[in-house]
């Protein structure tokens, strides 16, 4: 995802959202790092009212069908009227959703699912041959589902009589039952032919009804009574509105005329902390923004000139320049602190101009000439982090010409193409995930043409270990390699920003995946007035 | 510098004087900002305390001390960037309706002047690009090729030409059948002559009036597509994108986004004090009240 | 058309002869104006075709694996060559058939008619709406200034609205929300403590006096008539202060012109008043000019207005087809452009009857 703090989120935002968000598609498994709490005991939930929300995403190309669900909007939509196999609690730890247990085996290559007895919102029962089919919308040659990637690793669904699911992999994965709680992975009811019903309401199994849906404008959700969970979905309706443009936004959530509101404005969130009835969140995400180097291509071919690079940037600037201080510093491998097996001990590389010029002086160089290709298309502030970066590096003889690509066309003609490029990653619900889909030799999106041996033997190993210590070793190992190797800076890692008024209430604790309680809000939050 | 030139810049500006000195209170005020506007456009890098682009303090520090207006989003000086923005903006709003004149005016009386098929096959490709919504066409193009200096130029002219060629072709063609026309025509005159010489001073109050307007709907048509996203590129400081950079603000009763604004609408309103002056004197109403 | 012709207070002869060229003119012109509509179909096809990706890439987004994309084109049938596309597209849209949306499924066909309809329906509300407010206003505007050239009156209407129109629309409509928010907290507001005190209090009571408008133009299939003209009382009153000026500028320099004619001259001879001379003598010669300019405003707040559509969340049909551009989403960009250029042409030809039958001069020249 890019755009979140896009000043000009208006609709120029939205499809390049569209473009990144699956990418972003970070399905929140972080347990890592402490969970996020408000001051306050936690009360009990309030039954009933309207919940009015204001979302930033949203076009009039939005669908219902499971594959294209890509955005915000469609990814609360997937969470609050469709049922999953398992779902990412609010206290951030894997539960099952229509599965009531699951059980890995054969070095995580063969996973059991048993369901329990849920209905769809027609009340028919969830039984295995639903599963199946909804898995298998997204496999096969005529496929036109984005998550096809996500569960390529499938090699063979089959029942187990109606209430048993058995899923055989290709090569193990001991976080299959994670990549399960993906957005697109929703459960609909099948048709006797095999293929998903997803247009009708009655053939969705999630804790909401859609009653009213017009793309791109608004959409209207009422309670399932049916949903096996009682304990999941408080509000009797919420209306969610599609409001693109960040000031109008925010001036329906100060008006009273949306009770919550995704993205504010990021330069404005002081003075919108300070107006009276407004609460405003921010939590650590998976997203990471920063440059990319192909690691083949002279001259960033030599692990020195990177690591020149590397050191070239003021990350405190430059997280104050395209966030206003709302995220934290990164340290140049995606894995963020969010993730679970985020290693702390890495050292934090920072701005250091006389390290940098030793590298460069290493590489054999005194001076250097790059050319960085940057848009707002990348992050809002892309054009100018990069124009920070060339002002650190001018003192260390590094000359930085910027090339300011047009927007529309950045991810289909900059990225992966040009050699030295603003970027912006959504991260992976997995580190497995993140590390296959970006740096594995020959993955199509490994956009620093990353190629280590002891990299690649780690993270086939690292996949199939059923074992958390041994995991966490490895998963830190292959974190230090791309920090002292890689092609990637990432020098910010944004925070995720939402705010509401103080009649909507929600528990102590909430999932790290994007934002709003991993989109879940409406299903888990309340209104008290 | 030959004396020749040196005695006739003289002679008009200070028939320039003598008229001003007739001339009504807002026709001074307009001159006078337009100068004002002028000078910190040429000589912006002498005048502002800091570059455009420079992060010279914290975002949004108040206004006073080391800057006068404060500081925007970045830590970007204000006053700096409004005086770099003078120059930016007006600099491409002159070229651009420069541009959109010399286009659509030559088309537009070349088109009244001869019609026929000329005529003919211009007014059917502006009609086109007429019926087309210019804030779409400009999305369209801009998307296609990126929102460069350059390109937003062309594109915003291209689509102030077809708007000049109607006006252009409308007024000269209410020139053309006149009588001393068609005597220059047999006197065989050429068509620059004839363009020059007796079409342009007639029909050149409409064209003066449309110019003003066009000229400051440039910093309009900016600020739109900046709204839509394809505006001037960061880090440049122009006057439309600093309204919509900062139009956050004005939700909290913060005056900041209220300066680019106020720089455009008092550029706007001296334009056209000047234009209603030059219409009240050649118009006949010069002696009434 | 033909009640156009019977404009009051031209009667004789010389109207019923009229109606036959007129009648000509019009049919010519409504001949070109399809010309015109069959070229912009051209060159919005070619211009979607020319920007970079296309629909499958932009529903997919940059996560696509090129399979998947391949695999949707083939659903869309992208692998028919361009041209035989728009010459399919084209039968249809003969026929007044605009084809599905892109975004139809196999079995879930979202007609482009269907996705216009309540939008193009939205739009002409608006726009009704702020011509109702805004037409009247701005000629009323336009003659007193005229007739009251030069007074301190003429010069601060004239410098009001010259600021309307120098600030970007988007910005009109944030200061408005920004009246509506602050209504019952101006003095707190950073602008109500930079002012003297009596002044923002000042300010302060007036604004919550003010009832507070709605700064969301959100509306459905259930909102009521009534609701809905309280919901577009902020979209409508920006729009007029987005367009009052130029048709009121035009509407002065046109009277003023007027008023310097010997005619006129005749009338103030004659005794009659200023007032009389405006209204009764001056007004109606100069409708030709006032009529095209005002069929521009009204054709911008058909096509134009998507930014004051995007800043109050209202569903017309501007935001509809900045979307299907982004999206390249062919079907709907075409129907909107045509209807776009459709609009466009026929004002401009209702604008250029009446000059016409205003001015009967003008039906014999060419």
């Amino acid at each position: 995802m890019h755009a979140s703090d896009n000043k000009d989120a208006g609709i120029i935002g939205s499809i390049n959202r569209r473009g990144l968000i699956k990418t972003a598609g970070a399905f929140g498994l972080a347990l890592a790092a402490g969970s996020f709490s408000l001051a306050g005991k936690a009360k009990a939930a309030v039954k009933g009212g309207n919940m009015k929300v204001g979302c930033s995403f949203g076009q009039t190309t939005d669908s219902v069908e499971p594959g294209t669900y890509a955005h915000g909007f469609s990814i609360m939509l997937s969470y609050t009227c469709h049922a999953k196999l398992t779902v990412v609690g609010s206290d951030n730890k894997l539960q099952g959703d229509i599965a009531e247990s699951w059980e890995g085996s054969d070095q995580a290559r063969k996973w059991v699912f048993k369901l329990r007895s849920a209905q769809f919102h027609d009340g028919s029962a969830v039984t295995a041959k639903d599963v199946i089919a909804s898995i298998n919308h997204h496999r096969g040659d005529k496929t036109t589902s984005n998550s096809k990637s996500v569960v390529a690793n499938v090699k063979n669904i089959t029942a187990d009589g109606d209430k048993t699911v058995v899923f055989d992999l290709e090569t193990g994965d001991a976080d299959f039952p994670y990549i399960l709680t993906d957005y697109q992975l929703a459960i609909c009811k099948a048709k006797d032919d095999g293929t998903i019903d997803w247009q009708n309401d009655g053939s969705r199994a999630g804790p909401y009804q859609l009653a009213e849906f017009e793309p791109g404008v608004r959409a209207l959700f009422k309670k399932a009574d049916n949903y096996w969970n009682p304990d999941v979905g408080h509000l009797a309706s919420a209306e969610v509105l599609i409001i693109t443009d960040a000031t109008a936004r925010q001036n329906a959530l100060l008006t009273g005329d949306v009770d919550i509101i995704d993205r504010p404005e990021i330069r404005t969130l002081a003075m919108l902390q300070g107006a009276p009835g407004v609460k405003v969140e921010e939590m650590a995400g998976f997203r990471f923004h920063g440059f990319t180097m192909f690691c083949d291509t002279p001259p960033f071919d030599n692990n020195d000139v990177r690591m020149a690079l590397k050191y070239g940037i003021d990350r405190e600037a430059a997280l104050n320049v395209a966030l206003a201080g709302h995220g934290k510093i990164g340290n140049d491998h995606p894995i963020t602190p969010a993730y679970r097996f985020y290693d702390p001990e890495i050292p934090q590389i920072t701005y250091d101009p006389d390290r940098a010029a030793h590298h460069l002086k290493k590489a054999g160089l005194t001076s250097l000439n790059v050319d960085l290709s940057a848009s707002s298309a990348a992050y809002a502030s892309a054009v100018d982090c990069s124009l920070l970066y060339q002002s650190n590096l001018k003192p260390i003889g590094i000359n930085l010409n910027i090339i300011n690509e047009p927007a529309d066309s950045y991810w289909s003609n900059v990225w992966l193409k040009k050699p030295f490029i603003a970027t912006d990653w959504g991260g992976r619900p997995t580190e497995d995930l993140m590390f296959s889909v970006a740096f594995k030799s020959g993955a199509a999106w490994n956009d620093t043409h990353f190629n280590n041996p002891r990299f690649e033997s780690l993270l086939l190993s690292a996949r199939a270990e059923l074992d958390e210590a041994k995991r966490r070793e490895m998963y830190g190992e292959m974190q230090r390699i791309v920090h002292d190797e890689g092609g990637l800076i990432a020098p910010i890692l944004p925070n995720n920003i939402w705010a509401y008024r103080s009649r909507v209430k929600h528990a102590e604790s909430i999932s790290k995946a994007w934002e709003l309680d991993g989109w879940q809000f409406i299903s888990r939050w309340w209104i008290e007035d | 510098m030959t004396p020749a030139v040196t005695r006739r810049r003289r002679s008009w500006f200070s028939r320039l004087l003598k008229e001003m000195r007739h001339a009504r209170f807002t026709a001074w005020f307009g001159v006078l900002v337009i100068l004002a506007y002028a000078i910190l456009a040429l000589f912006a890098p002498q005048i502002a305390p800091y570059n455009e682009a420079t992060v010279a303090g914290q975002p949004y520090m108040a206004w006073g001390g080391h800057f006068l207006l404060g500081t925007d989003q970045l830590g970007r000086d204000v006053l700096s960037r409004l005086i770099y923005g003078a120059r930016n903006t007006v600099g491409i709003a002159v070229i651009t309706t420069c541009l959109a004149f010399l286009l659509g005016g030559t088309l537009g009386i070349v088109a009244a002047l001869y019609g026929g098929w000329l005529d003919q096959l211009c007014s059917r490709i502006v009609d086109v690009f007429m019926s087309i919504p210019s804030v779409i066409f400009a999305l369209l193009f801009l998307s296609a090729f990126g929102s460069s200096i350059p390109n937003l130029i062309v594109t915003l002219a291209a689509l102030d030409a077809t708007r000049v060629f109607r006006l252009a072709r409308a007024a000269a063609g209410n020139v053309v059948v006149m009588d001393f026309i068609q005597i220059a025509r047999v006197r065989g005159e050429s068509a620059v002559w004839l363009i020059r010489r007796e079409i342009l001073p007639n029909i050149m109050a409409p064209l003066i009036v449309e110019f003003g307007l066009r000229f400051c709907f440039v910093f309009l048509s900016i600020a739109a597509l900046s709204f839509l996203g394809v505006g001037i590129q960061p880090p440049t400081a122009d006057w439309g994108s600093m309204v919509r950079e900062n139009a956050a603000l004005i939700s909290y009763g913060n005056i900041t986004p209220l300066l680019p604004a106020a720089a455009i609408a008092l550029l706007t309103i001296a334009i056209n004090f000047v234009i209603d002056w030059y219409l009240y004197r050649t118009s006949g109403l010069r002696d009434e009240r | 058309m033909t009640d156009v012709a019977e404009v009051p207070g031209r009667t004789g002869p010389g109207r019923q002869r009229a109606i036959v060229p007129l009648l000509g003119t019009v049919l010519q012109r409504l001949g070109l104006g399809l010309v015109t509509l069959f070229m912009v179909s051209i060159v919005i096809y070619l211009s979607i075709e020319a920007l970079p990706g296309d629909f499958a890439q932009s529903i997919l987004g940059r996560s696509a694996s090129p399979e998947t994309v391949e695999a949707y084109r083939q659903m869309l049938g992208f692998d028919r060559p361009p041209i035989e596309r728009y010459l399919s597209w084209m039968a249809g849209a003969v026929h007044g058939d605009f084809g599905s949306s892109l975004t139809s499924r196999p079995g879930a066909v979202r007609a482009v008619s269907a996705i216009i309809g309540p939008r193009l329906y939205n739009t002409f509300f608006l726009a009704a709406m702020t011509a109702i407010i805004a037409v009247p206003l701005a000629i009323l505007l336009g003659a007193l200034t005229a007739l009251y050239r030069g007074s301190f009156f003429d010069r601060a209407v004239n410098g009001l609205t010259l600021m309307t129109i120098s600030v970007p629309e988007f910005f009109i409509a944030y200061i408005l929300c920004y009246l509506v928010i602050s209504k019952d907290m101006f003095a707190m507001t950073q602008l109500g403590q930079l002012l003297p005190s009596w002044l923002s209090s000042g300010i302060g009571s007036v604004l919550s006096l003010m009832p507070k408008l709605p700064t969301l133009a959100a509306i459905n299939e259930s909102t009521t008539i009534g609701e809905r003209i309280w919901k577009l009382l902020l979209p409508s009153l920006t729009l007029t202060l987005v367009i009052i000026a130029h048709m009121m500028r035009m509407t002065r320099a046109v009277l003023i012109n007027v008023l310097a004619s010997p005619y006129i001259e005749m009338g103030r001879l004659k005794g009659l008043s200023s007032a009389w001379i405006v209204f009764k003598h001056a007004l109606p010669n100069a409708w030709a000019p006032i009529a095209t300019v005002v069929a521009f405003n009204l054709a911008y707040l058909i096509v134009g207005v998507v930014v004051v559509e995007v800043v109050f969340v209202y569903p017309g049909i501007g935001q509809l087809m900045v979307d299907a551009v982004r999206s390249r989403d062919m079907p709907v960009v075409q129907a909107c452009a045509l209807i776009f250029a459709a609009t466009y042409i026929v004002l401009n030809l209702v604008a250029d009857v009446i000059a016409i039958v205003t001015n009967p001069r003008l039906m014999y020249s060419r």
